[in-house]
């Protein structure tokens, strides 16, 4: 059976123009991913990791270049468009976190489900749901500054499935937790896709991801420059 | 670090951030404008009435000798004197008598003063009210026109002057003949003009001779021995005054001028000349202390503008702080330390300050032909004759320093303890949840609330001689400082106390936003919260702006509701008139008179009424013409409904009365009380008549008293009034006397045009008319109070500025603080526009709690000054009319504009978010 890519992108270009000088941080990049897949992106940095995922995330429009998502070219969304895009299709993870620090934890959670005019009945019984999912049921009066990084990247996690969006991008979700938390994480990252079959981009230089991701693309100065199929993957095509 | 470096690292950072510099000096920089663009105002507009007022003064200097007459000497070497420009010698040769020509005799003679002038004096003669120029060649003499109309003297005839010696043990007598050159005439000064020193040739029959015939008369008239004895020489002097007098220096000017008399009694003194004080020194000095005056009453009304100032630049001072944490953070992980800090900051606070001082001196320099309105001497200036004192300068960087190290002092404090780590932290809770301690606001309002019950109680217990009026004395130094202050102590301590103490109001009102926040009004109270003194302090500038602008404006629709209102008790319709012993039927002449509608006459008779013997006044009035003409407001009424009550009037018996004989009598409707009228006229015969009747009176209505009848002295001379018709009246007699007519134009005609004609008519008989649509003009344009008005209005706008600064900017600023995190709401799924409405949402929450206390504040306020203002104008709680507080569509109007502003500033600010690069936000944080 041929698989639908679930997201191509073609040509993708991304100019940073600050004053006079310009910055070219995606020269031509194209790109599939399979729905349901897990996929690593890693490179050097300033290679253009973070405006890869922001692009795809509907964070950031691309200078020329088509990104489209199931079947969809995102890049030509109007901005109404493109705001219920990342209200329902994507779920955003970041490196620091960026939760409300008014907000306590279920608040957080519960925040994009406002947004999108969730009754207070759904939003109850999701926010208990996904708080369950990570393990954050007792931390959830607390505010952010009061959680660890783990437990705040937890949370995050939590927020960033809040509307059940079919996509899960993070930026190197691990990149301010230690080695035992980021590990956790991982795990939490794998069973999204495991359990409820999301597609995942992670952007990671933690290596344990091979075993969760079905490939990884590298990056260097913008362009994909190779792929390697991991253990995961290998396994999986095995499968197939 | 010693001072110099700090001080560049101050500038640095003024000049770094332009923004922080703004937000940190554009409260004092509002206030500072406000009261130097008032000063500049006020110094160039009386400047120039200054300079009218001493083009007015007819001579500078005046030295006299009654010894010396060596006049052309004196009077070159005076005029050598510096800074001298003219001097004119003035010799008085004494009273003299004109006879005509050949008669020797004393009958119809008519005495004069003889004065010999210079024939250069024409340049100077406008000065002393000349019309035209009294020159007179040798040989002849100069008259006063009254003179010589009394003397029956014209120009060309031939007169004798005579001369008679007192002083001799019997009278001798000298005779001298000339020929008449011409008649002068001379005006007496305007009266609005500064009074006239020096010789009153408008005043004293005066004779006039050239000042080289002065020998040929002394010696006809064997004057030499007499000279010391009331005859004497005035030599005037007229100085450079530019070079002289300092307008607004008594002091400098003062010393010059004292200069001034010394070098010309230097030069006078080989022909022992003295000279007296000049009077411009007084006229300067009366100048300056009125403006004085005016500045201190100015700068005492730009009180609120001042603390609202002081208010936005705490405001801005803490927003500076709270983003500069880590600079100081790291500033004190390099070794600074507290002091220094402290210092740091208080240095900026200087140098700004100096930099709000400048600033504001300009603007308000630009700004002051809007001032001018609001000054006293109402002239618009042209920019450039604009007066820009040395106090005016100093002022204005003294206060802007002044107020911006109060301003910065506490946040600086506060800054300059806050640990190191807490300082480089992102962001702390502890921060948000400042310490609240509710003891100031408890005092604050504790005092408010005593000072506004005690101004009530004054106006209903002092007078009456209680212990009360006695402890209210000794208060009442207090209470002068308390009595501005409290309104600020009120809303500052409420609005501190409602948001401070518990976050509850927050949360209620943040609901109120629902209706456009949505699902979101959760989180509008939750960011809020997080900075609780900053939303309380925009709270407060908002309170207090709006009280302002409602005291100010109720407080000006009470004044003129209340001056209508007098006016019309005075006259009652379009025109009252006072004719003297004129007929009953001398109206139906005044109805003749072109523009006059209806018209009714009414007779002011004495009495005696009641049991007591009291002495009042009784108005015999015509009740249906009256109804007429009048219809009174229910407002007069106490007892009684208008129409019917007056009535009432035309059945034999009945009365009004006042309220205040009705409590001076225990009076009430439907008693019966003895009154004996008294009238006086004269009758047929041109006879004095005067008669007193016994009446038995029925009261049918209580009135506070009835339009037109309203006078000065009421309450003074007599306890009260009563209102009876001449039916009533109908064994008193009438005949010609004084009557009162209060009349109605008509429609279409202008009152003030119909009033001029009836005063024209009868230029006799009218002794006093008021028209009330001249009086309300005349009582509107007052120049004081109408410049005490405009600048209130003024200082409104400013602070409405203020106010809508200070939301825009604490907007703006939590706009960019959190872009990050509206980012990641962003980044979650929230549309720009939803991350909008939470920021106004925000900004109506803080709008709608600022608006509340300050529209119930203010108008508490209000009231409490009116009570206080009317005690102050009604009289001691003794007038006819009350003043209840007005307030109006015009308040509201104000109301609605402040909020709209308030909104409009928050959109501004809110703008930002439409701009924001989310990726772009986002990577701020790292990434
Ligand atoms: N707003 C911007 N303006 C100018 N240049 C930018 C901007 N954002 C990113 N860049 C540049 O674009 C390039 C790619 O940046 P990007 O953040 O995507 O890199 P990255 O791969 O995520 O790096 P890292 O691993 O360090 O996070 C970099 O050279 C960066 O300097
Ligand atoms: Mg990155």
């Amino acid at each position: 059976m041929v698989k639908i890519p679930k997201i191509v992108t073609q040509d993708l270009i991304r100019v940073y123009r600050t004053g006079k000088s310009e910055v070219i941080a995606l020269r031509g990049l194209d790109l599939e991913i399979q729905d349901k897949e897990v996929v690593a992106i890693q490179g050097p940095s300033g290679c253009g990791k973070t405006t890869l995922l922001n692009l795809i995330g509907g964070l950031d429009r691309p200078t020329a270049g088509s990104i489209v998502v199931d079947g969809a070219n995102i890049v030509h969304y109007s901005d109404p468009e493109m705001v219920k895009y990342r209200r329902e299709r994507v779920g955003f993870v970041f490196q620091f976190f960026n939760l409300v620090p008014t907000l306590t934890a279920k608040e957080n959670v519960q925040l994009p489900m406002r947004l999108a005019g969730k009754t207070s009945k759904e939003r109850k019984s999701r926010t208990n749901e996904l708080l369950d999912l990570v393990h954050m049921h007792d931390r959830a009066i607390h505010k952010p500054d009061e959680l660890s990084g783990g437990e705040q990247q937890r949370i995050a996690i939590a927020v960033a499935l809040a509307n059940d969006p079919p996509l899960v991008l993070a930026d190197e979700p691990t990149g301010e937790l230690d080695t035992d938390t980021g590990k956790q994480m991982l795990d939490l990252f794998h069973s999204l896709n495991t359990k409820y079959r999301k597609t995942v981009i992670i952007v990671t230089h933690d290596q344990r991801i091979s075993s969760i991701a079905h490939r990884t693309l590298k990056i260097e100065d913008g362009r994909i420059v190779g792929e390697v199929a991991t253990k995961r993957g290998a396994l999986k095509s095995t499968e197939s | 670090m010693s001072f110099l470096s700090f001080s560049k690292y101050a500038i640095q950072s003024i000049f770094r951030n332009k923004r922080r510099t703004f937000a940190a000096i554009i409260g004092v920089l509002l206030a500072v404008t406000l009261v130097a663009g008032e000063n500049v105002a006020i110094d160039t507009t009386t400047g120039s009435v200054f300079k009218q007022m001493m083009d007015t003064v007819s001579y500078d200097f005046v030295g006299r000798s009654s010894t010396n007459r060596e006049f052309t000497n004196a009077t070159r070497d005076l005029a050598n004197v510096t800074n001298v420009e003219m001097v004119e010698p003035i010799v008085d040769l004494g009273m003299v008598e004109i006879c005509e020509w050949g008669y020797n005799g004393s009958q119809n003679v008519t005495f004069a003063t003889l004065q010999a002038i210079s024939s250069t004096f024409s340049r100077v003669a406008n000065k002393f009210g000349f019309v035209s120029d009294p020159s007179v060649p040798r040989g002849h003499i100069v008259l006063t026109e009254d003179m010589a109309v009394e003397a029956e003297v014209s120009p060309g005839d031939q007169v004798t002057l005579r001369y008679t010696n007192y002083m001799a043990p019997e009278p001798e007598y000298y005779f001298l003949n000339f020929s008449v050159a011409k008649v002068v005439q001379v005006e007496k000064p305007g009266e609005d003009e500064f009074p006239m020193f020096g010789p009153m040739f408008w005043f004293f029959d005066t004779i006039f001779v050239n000042l080289e015939d002065v020998e040929l008369i002394i010696s006809a008239f064997d004057l030499q021995d007499y000279f010391g004895y009331g005859l004497y020489s005035s030599y005037y002097v007229w100085i450079n005054k530019d070079a002289v007098v300092k307008a607004g220096d008594p002091a400098k000017t003062n010393e010059l001028l004292g200069r001034m008399k010394r070098d010309l009694n230097n030069a006078g003194v080989p022909y022992e000349i003295s000279f007296e004080d000049s009077m411009l020194g007084f006229i300067v000095g009366f100048f300056s202390i009125w403006i004085m005056m005016y500045r201190a009453i100015f700068l005492a009304l730009a009180l609120p503008a001042i603390i609202l100032g002081v208010y936005l630049g705490i405001i801005g001072a803490e927003l500076g702080l709270s983003e500069r944490r880590r600079e100081i953070g790291v500033l004190k992980a390099r070794g600074a330390n507290r002091r220094q800090v402290f210092g740091l900051l208080i240095i900026e606070a200087l140098i700004l300050g100096v930099i709000a001082g400048i600033l504001g001196l300009i603007f308000g320099a630009l700004a002051s032909n809007l001032f001018s309105m609001a000054s006293p001497y109402g002239v618009a200036p042209s920019l450039l004759e604009m007066t820009i004192t040395e106090f005016t300068i100093v002022l204005a960087i003294v206060l802007a320093i002044a107020l911006l190290l109060f301003s910065a002092y506490r946040p600086a404090k506060r800054a300059s303890t806050i640990p190191v780590t807490e300082a480089l932290h992102k962001y702390s809770e502890e921060e948000a949840a400042l310490r609240y301690k509710p003891l100031r606001d408890v005092i604050f309002i504790a005092l408010a609330i005593f000072t506004y019950a005690t101004l009530l109680l004054m106006k209903h217990f002092t007078g009456a001689g209680t212990p009360l009026t006695f402890a209210l004395c000794l208060i009442a130094p207090l209470l002068m400082v308390l009595t501005p202050l409290s309104p600020f102590f009120l809303i500052i301590g409420v609005t501190s106390l409602l948001t401070r103490f518990s976050t509850k109001i927050y949360d209620w009102t943040s609901r109120a936003t629902k209706f456009f926040t949505k699902d979101l009004y959760a989180i509008v109270n939750k960011n809020i919260v997080r900075n609780p003194k900053r939303a309380s302090s925009v709270c407060v500038l908002i309170a207090m702006g709006l009280a302002f602008g409602i005291v100010v404006s109720s407080m000006g629709e009470t004044q003129a509701a209340y001056i209508e209102r007098s006016l019309e008790a005075q006259i009652g319709g379009d025109i009252a008139l006072v004719a003297l012993t004129v007929n009953r039927s001398f109206g139906t002449e005044i109805q003749d008179i072109g523009g006059v509608d209806k018209l009714t006459e009414t007779a002011k008779l004495s009495a005696i009424s009641g049991y007591e013997n009291i002495h009042t006044n009784v108005w015999a009035i015509n009740s249906s013409a009256y109804w007429e003409v009048v219809q009174p407001d229910p407002y007069y009424f106490k007892e009684g409904e208008p129409a019917s009550t007056i009535s009432m009037l035309s059945t034999l018996g009945n009365v009004i009365v006042t309220e205040k004989l009705a409590e001076s009598q225990y009076l009430r409707v439907n008693d019966v009380f003895p009154v004996e009228v008294h009238n006086s006229y004269t009758d047929e015969n041109g006879t004095w008549q005067s008669e007193e009747v016994d009446y038995q009176f029925t009261v049918v209505g209580i009135v506070k008293t009835l339009p037109g009848f309203m006078g000065p002295d009421i309450g003074i001379f007599t306890e009260g009034e009563m209102y009876v018709d001449f039916v009533t009246l109908n064994e008193t007699t009438f005949g010609n006397q004084t009557w009162k007519f209060i009349l109605n134009v008509e429609s279409g005609q202008d009152p003030v045009a119909v009033g001029e004609s009836i005063r024209v008519s009868y230029p006799v008989e009218i002794t006093d008319i008021l028209v009330y649509e001249e009086e309300l003009e005349k009582a509107k344009s007052e120049p004081f109070t109408g410049a005490l008005f405009n600048f209130l209005l003024v200082e409104f706008a400013f602070a409405l500025l203020i106010i809508g600064v200070g939301l825009g900017l604490i907007m703006y600023v939590a706009a960019t603080e959190r872009e990050g995190e509206f980012a990641s709401i962003m980044s979650r799924g929230a549309s720009s526009r939803q991350v909008a409405r939470l920021l106004l949402g925000e900004a109506v929450t803080i709008i709608i709690i600022g608006c509340v206390i300050g529209i119930v504040t203010g108008l508490v306020t209000a009231f409490v000054f009116n009570e206080l203002l009317s005690f102050g104008i009604v009289g001691l709680g003794q007038g006819v009319l009350d003043m209840p507080l007005v307030v109006s569509f015009q308040t509201l109007i104000l109301i609605l504009l402040t909020i709209v502003i308030l909104i409009v500033a928050s959109l501004l600010a809110t703008l930002r978010i439409r701009r924001m690069k989310l990726a772009q936000a986002l990577r701020k944080r790292g990434g």
